[in-house]
């Protein structure tokens, strides 16, 4: 599966990256948004923390890749969500995923 | 079509050898407040493969703690004793049920498991549920199906082949082959090893909660079954999302901004958990 999701250990992340996931404590308490840029600062602060790994945005995927990757999805949602009798909850889980993993692939 | 009754599969499950005592110590403490830290330390201590799974696991990086913790006490005072003993027993109870030579995909089994437990632990955290007692509760909810499938390796396949012939859910499927199904079994494994209500519950009712676990242990699991069903983690051709119970997902209030985190958090810590909880498995 392509994404430009990037999962990198912290020793391998640069500032001016972005971050495609909240990167939280071991309590679950949100430590950087989504979407920030990271900073040297939060770099040091991270790795203060016992941060390991965090999740960036990866700029060197191709359009057609991501166009493909994008149907490929679809068709591969479509399949798993083929249970006959699908309630209302079936439907928003699914429309939820769509949206998670197309915004992987923007 | 066979019909399998639950006393034969509780027979069988009564010659396997018993769980360690630690183990099911560590279990029957769920929901005591009373516990004492030092006493869980040493004995834990005392099990070098439990005590190494557990440090690694602390020191993984869905803990984000600040500093690497070498001791089960400075675990237990990083993680709280609650964490500590989810981790412990996941340990232990994965390390049970072993491969032999059943033609079973025990890896997409526990792959499946690993993502229920972060998810479950992801969805009680908003729920403000107990998140290590939905970690134990995700990791276990398909425990029967291991039961069946070690104490009677024809039969399943049978169950396995049935669902791919059908393209039909595994429980719909062992109903008709067996007669009964892995909720029922995994609760009645349950009970044997004195699970705690919470547990046992999840176990026994994440296909059909009643209305008396809407917003409870049932229904956390019940979703986050379905949610890794989607988010295909098993790694499996034929995956498919079970449908979920429109009260049951009522009853946890989910908006797009919370099950987004929780789709994030599960898939995010996903890999890692793997490593480490099914390595030695």
């Amino acid at each position: 599966m392509i994404s430009r999701y990037k999962q990198l250990d912290l020793d391998d992340a640069e500032a001016g990256m972005i971050l495609s996931v909240s990167v939280l404590d071991h309590q679950g308490s949100v430590l950087m948004q989504a979407g920030a840029a990271v900073s040297e600062g939060a770099l040091t602060s991270m790795r203060r923390r016992g941060i390991e790994q965090i999740t960036v945005v990866d700029d060197a995927i191709s359009r057609e890749e991501l166009d493909a990757e994008r149907e490929r999805v679809s068709a591969r949602l479509a399949r798993l969500f083929r249970h006959p009798g699908a309630t209302r909850a079936d439907a928003i889980l699914h429309d939820a995923i769509d949206a998670y993993r197309l915004e992987a692939l923007q | 079509m066979t019909r399998l009754s639950l006393d034969e599969v509780m027979a069988n499950v009564r010659d396997l050898p018993t769980l360690p005592l630690l183990v099911t110590e560590l279990i029957s403490t769920f929901g005591q407040p009373d516990v004492s830290i030092g006493v869980l330390a040493a004995k834990v201590s005392n099990d070098q493969a439990l005590t190494a799974k557990t440090l690694r696991l602390a020191n993984s990086s869905f803990y984000g703690l600040q500093s690497k913790v070498r001791t089960i006490e400075q675990a237990i005072t990083v993680l709280g004793f609650d964490g500590v003993r989810a981790l412990v027993t996941s340990a232990g109870v994965m390390g049970y049920f072993t491969g032999g030579r059943i033609d079973f995909d025990f890896a997409a089994f526990w792959r499946h498991a690993v993502g229920t437990a972060l998810c479950a632990r992801a969805i009680a955290r908003r729920r403000g549920c107990n998140p290590e007692l939905a970690f134990v509760s995700g990791l276990l909810h398909d425990i029967g199906r291991l039961v069946l499938a070690t104490g009677f390796p024809a039969l399943y396949a049978d169950v396995i082949a049935h669902s791919r012939a059908n393209d039909c859910d595994l429980l719909d499927a062992e109903r008709l082959v067996l007669g009964i199904d892995h909720a029922v079994v995994g609760r009645a494994l349950a009970q044997h090893w004195k699970f705690p209500d919470p547990i046992l519950l999840a176990i026994g009712n994440h296909h059909a909660p009643t209305p008396a676990d809407l917003g409870d242990m049932p229904s956390v699991v019940h979703i986050a079954d379905a949610i890794v069903h989607a988010l295909d983690l098993g790694g499996i051709d034929q995956e498919r999302v079970p449908s979920i119970s429109q009260p049951v997902w009522d009853s946890l209030h989910l908006d797009n901004a919370a099950l987004r985190t929780i789709l994030s958090h599960t898939e995010g810590e996903f890999g890692k958990a793997c490593e480490i909880l099914i390595a030695s498995t």
